[in-house]
Formats: structure tokens, C-alpha cells, sequence
């Protein structure tokens, strides 16, 4: 019998691209055996026997011969299940038990599922990031990855239940199935509402600056003072999701194998909450050989809540570094590299001292306990938030009498008006003012240059401080609807909200 | 003792210095060593192995310890590392009389400052370290107050109501007339001074951040320790220095508590010793008056003011007081009603925002400002405390 060489299309996952594959398959005479070429990963190789499994339970016969399967371009990594489907037709192909139409069909097909036992195809991660390098075919997946697949748009999405059907679909004997129905989302997508903070005007305060400005936000208090409850009151604030950005963040999503919401399109701006016990390969993404992303590229476009932050790695942290200064984490591995989107709002919240403080005369911690405690905050970390506000433990007052405070939708309308003031006068938001843009944009008045000079004299505010409040202060005057230079009560009001970890304590 | 007032020569001192460097020898068991023989002869019998068989179970971690270079050390690093330091042993005669009649006297005392100062009992001024800015206004006027009336301030030198209690003694003396820089001696002689009685070795200033005020105590008033130069602040050593506070005080003044802590130790020094305690009342709210509080209503005595201590040392009416002169700036306006938001309590942001209404938090924020540059307020990490006085 003659060889036989077959090729057929796929995609793999790198960090959250897709990269076009082609699975070649070649039979020839000689000892029986299955070898797989082209950089699989484990999952990948194990496609061997998954797929010998479904092409025999299907009514396909196993050919008895040498099969090789190349995946080209051989020199990159590839990874996971979805190239399962794609391996069984080609050596069906290459053994000549598909007829002449199906080949012919399966040139304008590109196929990305993974095979069961028994012959059924089985939804994958990452869908979205390879469909999207699939575009000009025709995409064929399970039916669970229907809605992900057509998000990006390829030439038809068509879905199979199992590899003997797909053939027959190939084929023209039977016709395609109907997509699944959309899924639509019945509830609105829930982001709790800032009415349900009672009381809390500084930390309010804070999230709406934060949002506005595009500042990285701090809070600093006792435990029970609803740091958390606050933080994820965050992305109702922020803008919501254009459809780039939309897009850009399902496939962060569906790269990373989590789950997506029910439309399979994530609109609202994503809330990361990583424990403090994570590694540094969760927070910054790698680990697998398919590069998966990390917990800043989870967050992009929305908050990355880091709670306890003083129990974070200090490695964490310090990898956090490049994400905020340019938007994007670069990860680099032996023999592959991917540049993962990773631009985000921080939130750290942590308690004032490891006692967790309380009104002046209540923290119980030495002189001692509170040096260590300052030395698990490094500098350059915490110079990355600007807004630092003080949550305060509610007293009965605020729990039971104080009218409810103003409700997302209200805040997030001012911090749009903010937002597009920033964006008009200067191009970025005002949190990434810095040095002569900061002078150009963000001058301040005669009587708030005295404030600022008396808090620098004294000792109670640096240099970089003093950015910061100003920065802040510009967001407070766009707010308050104070264009031009920033006047002295904003400055005030900036300074009077700041917090600190650990104060040194009186003589 | 062979005899009260015997002159110790200055081998004794250096033999103290080392025999309190033995583990396990505390100031009582030393004491009960020194009355049957001195501080030199003490050592040589140590050294030489022939220890009274009560204090044989010790002898092999003396051992260890006469063994080791700090033991073997030469007479001239203990010289230098005591330096000006002058050490008063249980029988000499500039060792306060009151205090060698105590139930518990220190062995020995390291004394830095005027020894003079130890001749009278004066008045214990303590309390908490994590103190409120109330607390820390009343230490203050107290130690200012019986400074004034001629009574020295004996507190611990720690953080909080002690470094109040001290500052507030310390203001009586300075600033010196210029015209008369060395002071004259009948005036300064009228005024009481700090006492400091502190846990570690004189030359181990702790805590830190009290070093400045450390020293001003030390030229002002006196420093006194029973530890030797080098002690470290170890923990067990602070309820020990409670107990010769207690000792060198006519009176005991809790200005701030909570419900335990070294002040406690302190009262229950006093109260075995006899000595009155006082306790100024706090908020029932306030953490740092539990324990003030709780005093109070076991039946300390009240010091609503520093009158009412000076009223049970029977000074009452001596002389006028010379009111602190208010020197800050008199907030008006806006700025006076805002600072007449304020009570005892420590407000956060907030609730001062709210109780403003309908000033904006700017205006607020700008109020709060001039209030603290002007020394009415005290920002620390979002909460504003009123100062009441300065000192």
C-alpha cells in the first residue's frame, strides 16, 4: 500500500493568543506505533490514546500501520485537547476511509474540540482566542463552545456531537445541527450597588476618585470595616466594557480556562480577588507551557483587589510592577514568549497595624510589632497608590439611622463626566499624571501651593507624597467641576483624606 | 550590712555591676547576699566556688556565666561603659532613705542627673502607652502643675502618659530666663523635676523614640535604674521598675489605663505599699480608660484636676498657678465651628463632614487644616483629636 499524508486544521493557545496549527498526518508500512511531532505538551500527547479510543468506538477501524502526526509549524508549543478532533479526521484521511467530498470539505474547515472515549467531542478552553485566528473557515466545536465561537466572528460556526456524526456532516449525508439556542442572560448581570455601604463617606469618596481618576486605591482599616464589601462595589464605577474590550477580556477568560458568563460575552469590568497564599505564577501568569494568564491579566480592564496586602509574597508583589507601569505582562519561558494584556485598577486593603487598630489609644501593637509591619510594605509599592482612605468599623449610628448614600448609578455618571474632562485636556486620566504634564495639568493655586509647602516643611509629606496629592486633587477639582488651576480646598480635602499603615507612634 | 551607712569602695561597684549579670540573681536574693557581706567578698566567694548551699542549684549556671568573656571582661570596659553613671549600693549614704526602707529595695541603683533629687518622695505619674490626646493633655498639665508646686514627677519614661507626665515637668524649668542662663539656684531649687525610673540599663535608651526627652530628663532631673549599663529592656524587668516607682512616690496618679497592664502593677505596688492612688476619669467609651475607670470605682481617689492631687499632698493653696498663657491662634468663624465639633473623643473624617453639614468637605478638610497648624488638632491615619494644651 502506498503512504499516505493528510492535513487538516486546528488551532493551540499561547498566553491569550491562538496560533493556527496544522495537524499532517503520514501512514506507512511498517511496526505499528503512534508518534506525535511538533512540541505537544502533555495534554496533547495524550491525544493518542483518546483519539484511538474514539476512532475505534466510532466504527472506524485503527490502522495496524506506523502513524506519524506532525503539528506545524513544528518550533512552537502546543497544547491542551482541542486539537483532538483535527488529529483523528487526518488519520482517518490518511488511511483512506474518508471519501473524496469529505476531503474536499474538510479543506474550509478548521476543527477545535476535544474527543471523549466514546467518540463524542467535548468543549475546550480557550476557544475564543483560537477561533479568532480561524477566521476565513469554517469553525467546528462542541455545542457548549457554540456562543464563545461566535463571539469573534470566523467565517460559520457549526457544532458536532460526535466524531461519527461529524463525518456524516462532512460527508452531506446528514445535515448540520442547529446551533444550540443563545443563551441569553435572564438576570442582569449583578454588581452590588454602592447604596448598600452605609455611612463610609471618605472610602465612598475613595472608590468614586478611584474610578475617576484611574488612581490606585488603598484602604486602610480594621478588620470588619468593609474593605472587601467596598472594593467590590469598584467595577459598577468603572465604564463598562466596550466591545474590544469586551472581546479582549472573555478570550483573557476563556484562555485562562475560567468559567464565562452565561451570554459568554463578559461585559462588565472583571473584579479579581486572589488570596494572599497565591504564587507569583498565578498572579503574573505562565506556569503551564500554554502560558496561561495570571491574575493581573484576569484583571484587566477592571480591579485587581489584593486584600491583607501586607501578606502577599513579597515576590507577588514586586511582579506587579511591570503591569502597572505599561499595561502588559511579559512572560518569558524557554522556548516561548507571549505579551499578555494586563491593565488594571489596584485595590490593597490592609489593616492599619497588625492588631487591627481602632481609634487612637486602642492599638495594642510595640513599637516593634509596628517597624515589622512597615517593612512588609515596600516602598515603591505602596508610592503606586494614590488614593489611600481610611474604612472606619460603622458605628450603630451610621448602621441603623444614616440615610442611604447615593447609589452606583449616580456616582458612575460623575465619574464618566470626570473621566471624559481627563481624557480631553490631557489624554490619559489623571492618575497617570507625572512630571512636567503634571505641572502643565495639574497646577495649583497660590493658597494650596502654601498648604502644600507647610506639609512638606514639617515633615509630613515627600516628594513623591506630594504628587500624589496632587494628582488626587486634580481629580477632586475636575469633580467638583474646577478646571483650571486647583484650588486650595481640594488640596485640603486630599490631604486630610490620607491614611497610613502603621504610624509611628508619640513620645 | 555590717553597718548602715558603710562607704563602698569602688571595687564593690564593679562587683555589683557583674554579680547582677548572674542568671537567676534577682535584686531580692542579691539583697539577702549583701546583707551578710559585700559586693566584692560576695564575688570572690562566687568566683572561688563557695556558695552558701541555698544557692547551690545555681551554681552551674553561674558557672557558665563566670566562664564567659562578658564575666572575664577587665575592670576598665565596666568603668567605661558606666562613665558618669554614679552607682548607690543598698548601704551607702546617698541611697534614698525611703526607698531603703522599702519592703523591696533595689540592691543597688544606677543614677544618671541629680542624685538630690532621690532625697524626697515625690508623685507617680503613669499610665498607658497607647494613650489618647485627653490622656496626654491631663499628664501633661499634672506634671507641669506639681512641678510648679514643688513636687518631683516620678513616671517610666515610656511612651504615652509617662513621656506627658515627664514633658509636662520638664516645662516648669525651661525656657530659662536668658538674662540668666545658669538659673538662679533658689528659683530652680523651688521647682519640682522629672524622675525617670527606667527597666533597662541606663545607656539602653528605650524606647527610642523617647531618646531626646530621656536625656532632657537626665540634665533636668534624674535617671535611675536597678539594672546595670548594657541591660537589655527585657520583659520581666518592667513590672520590677513598677515597683520602685511605687516606692518613691507620696501619691499614685493613673492618668490613662486599660484594664491591665504595667500601670496596674504599678497600683498594686502602691496599694501594698500604702501609697494613695489616684485615677483620672476617662470616657466609658475610651479603651484606655478601662482600667482608670475601673480604679475609680474601687475607690481611687479622683483627680478630676491637677488641684485634686495637689489638694491630697496638702498643697493646695500654695501660690497662684501660673496659667499657661494661651498662645495659639483663636479659631473663629468657620473654624471655631468646626473645632466645636470636638469633645474628648477622637472623630473620623466622617463624622466630622457630617456634624459640619452644610460645609463641604473642602471647606472642612481647609478648616482642619489651620486648626492643626495652629496646635488645636491632631491628625493621625483619618482620625482628628483635640489638643487641649500645649506644652
Amino acid at each position: 500500500m502506498e503512504d499516505m499524508v493528510a492535513s487538516i486544521r486546528t488551532a493551540s493557545v499561547i498566553g491569550t493568543h491562538g496560533a493556527p496549527v496544522v495537524v499532517e498526518c503520514h501512514i506507512a508500512t511498517g511496526l505499528p506505533g503512534f508518534s506525535i511531532l511538533g512540541r505537544p505538551d502533555d495534554v496533547c500527547r495524550e491525544a493518542r490514546d483518546r483519539v484511538r479510543a474514539a476512532v475505534m468506538s466510532s466504527g472506524f477501524t485503527w490502522p495496524s500501520r506506523r502513524i506519524t502526526i506532525n503539528l506545524a509549524p513544528s518550533t512552537s508549543r502546543k497544547v491542551g485537547s482541542g486539537l483532538d478532533v483535527a488529529i483523528a479526521l487526518a488519520i482517518l484521511a490518511a488511511d483512506e476511509q474518508l471519501d473524496d467530498s469529505i476531503l474536499r470539505a474538510v479543506d474550509d474547515h478548521a476543527f477545535v474540540a476535544e474527543l471523549s472515549l466514546d467518540g463524542g467531542l467535548r468543549p475546550v478552553a480557550g476557544v475564543s482566542p483560537m477561533a479568532a485566528t480561524l477566521r476565513d473557515r469554517i469553525v467546528v466545536v462542541a455545542s457548549d463552545n457554540y456562543e464563545e465561537c461566535r463571539l469573534v466572528e470566523p467565517r460559520h460556526t457549526r457544532v458536532a456531537c460526535d466524531l461519527r456524526g461529524l463525518v456524516a456532516h462532512l460527508a452531506g449525508l446528514i445535515p448540520w445541527p442547529d446551533p444550540p439556542d443563545p443563551r441569553v442572560d435572564t438576570t442582569d448581570v449583578s454588581v452590588p450597588d454602592l447604596v448598600d455601604v452605609r455611612g463610609q463617606n471618605a472610602a465612598r469618596l475613595g472608590l468614586e476618585l478611584a474610578a475617576a481618576g484611574g488612581h490606585h486605591l488603598l484602604l486602610v482599616g480594621p478588620p470588619g470595616s468593609g474593605k472587601t464589601m467596598l472594593a467590590q462595589r469598584l467595577p459598577g464605577l468603572l465604564p463598562r466594557l466596550d466591545a474590544d474590550a469586551s472581546l479582549e477580556a472573555t478570550m483573557i477568560r476563556s484562555a485562562a480556562g475560567e468559567p464565562l458568563p452565561r451570554s459568554g460575552l463578559l461585559t462588565v469590568p472583571p473584579i479579581r480577588m486572589p488570596h494572599h497564599s497565591m504564587s507569583l505564577v498565578a498572579m503574573v501568569g505562565g506556569g503551564s507551557s500554554a502560558l496561561r494568564p495570571g491574575e493581573v491579566s484576569l484583571a484587566h480592564g477592571g480591579v485587581l483587589f489584593l486584600d491583607e496586602l501586607g501578606e502577599f509574597a513579597p515576590s507577588a508583589l514586586d511582579a506587579l510592577r511591570q503591569p502597572l507601569e505599561e499595561g502588559v505582562v511579559r512572560l518569558s519561558r524557554a522556548h516561548s514568549t507571549a505579551v499578555l494584556p494586563a491593565r488594571f485598577t489596584l485595590v490593597g486593603a490592609t489593616n492599619p497595624c497588625p492588631c487591627g487598630g481602632g481609634p487612637p489609644g486602642s492599638c495594642e501593637c510595640d513599637e516593634a510589632a509596628l517597624a515589622k509591619y512597615r517593612r512588609r510594605f515596600s516602598g515603591p509599592l505602596l508610592d503606586r497608590f494614590d488614593v489611600r482612605v481610611v474604612a472606619h468599623r460603622p458605628g450603630a449610628d451610621e448602621l441603623l439611622g444614616t440615610p442611604n448614600g447615593e447609589c452606583t448609578a449616580v456616582v458612575h455618571a460623575r465619574v464618566m463626566t470626570v473621566r471624559a474632562i481627563a481624557l480631553e485636556r490631557q489624554g490619559v486620566l489623571n492618575g497617570r499624571l507625572t512630571g512636567p504634564d503634571l505641572d502643565r495639568h495639574a497646577a495649583v493655586s497660590t493658597d494650596g501651593t502654601r498648604l502644600l509647602r507647610t506639609e512638606l516643611e514639617t515633615g509630613r509629606l515627600t516628594g513623591r507624597g506630594l504628587h500624589r496629592i496632587r494628582r488626587v486633587a486634580r481629580t477632586l477639582a475636575d469633580r467638583d467641576g474646577e478646571h483650571e488651576e486647583i484650588p486650595a480646598h481640594h488640596v485640603a480635602a486630599a490631604l486630610a483624606l490620607r491614611a497610613r499603615i502603621a504610624s509611628h507612634r508619640r513620645g | 550590712m555590717t553597718s548602715p551607712h558603710r562607704f563602698a569602695h569602688e571595687s564593690d561597684h564593679l562587683a555589683v555591676v557583674r554579680l547582677l549579670e548572674l542568671p537567676g540573681l534577682g535584686p531580692r536574693r542579691l539583697l539577702s547576699m549583701m546583707r551578710e557581706a559585700s559586693p566584692g567578698d560576695l564575688l570572690r566567694r562566687v568566683e572561688s566556688g563557695r556558695v552558701p548551699r541555698r544557692y547551690a542549684e545555681f551554681s552551674r549556671a553561674w558557672s557558665a556565666t563566670l566562664a564567659s568573656d562578658l564575666h572575664r571582661r577587665p575592670d576598665d570596659e565596666i568603668r567605661d561603659r558606666l562613665g558618669d553613671t554614679r552607682v548607690l549600693l543598698v548601704d551607702d549614704p546617698d541611697y534614698p532613705e525611703h526607698l531603703r526602707r522599702d519592703v523591696d529595695p533595689p540592691p543597688a541603683l544606677f543614677v544618671r542627673g541629680d542624685v538630690e533629687r532621690l532625697r524626697r518622695p515625690g508623685v507617680a505619674v503613669v499610665g498607658t502607652r497607647h494613650a489618647t490626646e485627653y490622656g496626654r493633655a491631663a499628664a501633661s498639665e499634672i506634671g507641669r502643675r506639681l512641678a510648679t508646686a514643688d513636687v518631683d514627677v516620678v513616671s517610666g519614661l515610656a511612651l504615652g502618659i509617662d513621656a506627658a507626665a515627664h514633658r509636662g515637668a520638664l516645662a516648669v524649668r525651661s525656657p530659662v530666663d536668658p538674662l540668666d542662663e545658669r538659673g538662679d539656684p533658689a528659683v530652680v531649687r523651688r521647682s519640682g523635676a522629672p524622675v525617670g525610673v527606667v527597666a533597662s540599663g541606663l545607656d539602653v535608651v528605650y524606647p527610642r523614640a523617647n531618646g531626646g526627652l530621656w536625656r532632657a530628663v537626665a540634665d533636668a532631673g534624674v535617671v535611675i535604674s536597678e539594672a546595670p549599663p548594657g541591660t537589655p529592656p527585657d520583659r520581666f524587668r518592667f513590672p520590677l521598675r513598677n515597683r520602685i516607682i511605687a516606692a518613691l512616690a507620696r501619691v499614685v496618679v493613673v492618668v490613662e489605663s486599660r484594664a491591665s497592664g504595667g500601670s496596674m502593677i504599678t497600683v498594686d505596688e502602691a496599694l501594698k505599699r500604702g501609697v494613695p492612688v489616684m485615677a483620672v476619669p476617662g470616657a466609658t467609651t475610651t479603651r484606655a480608660s478601662e482600667g482608670t475607670n475601673r480604679l475609680l470605682r474601687d475607690g481611687a481617689m479622683v483627680a478630676t484636676s491637677p488641684d485634686d492631687v495637689l489638694a491630697v499632698l496638702g498643697l493646695a493653696s500654695i501660690g497662684a498657678d501660673p496659667m499657661m498663657r494661651e498662645l495659639r491662634v483663636v479659631p473663629r468663624d468657620f473654624d471655631a465651628a468646626v473645632l466645636s465639633v470636638f469633645a474628648h473623643d477622637p472623630l473620623d473624617l466622617d463624622r466630622i463632614v457630617a456634624a459640619c453639614a452644610p460645609m463641604t468637605l473642602g471647606e472642612v478638610a481647609l478648616s482642619l487644616g489651620r486648626l492643626e497648624s495652629w496646635g488645636w488638632l491632631r491628625h493621625t491615619s483619618g482620625w482628628f483629636e483635640r489638643v487641649t494644651i500645649t506644652t
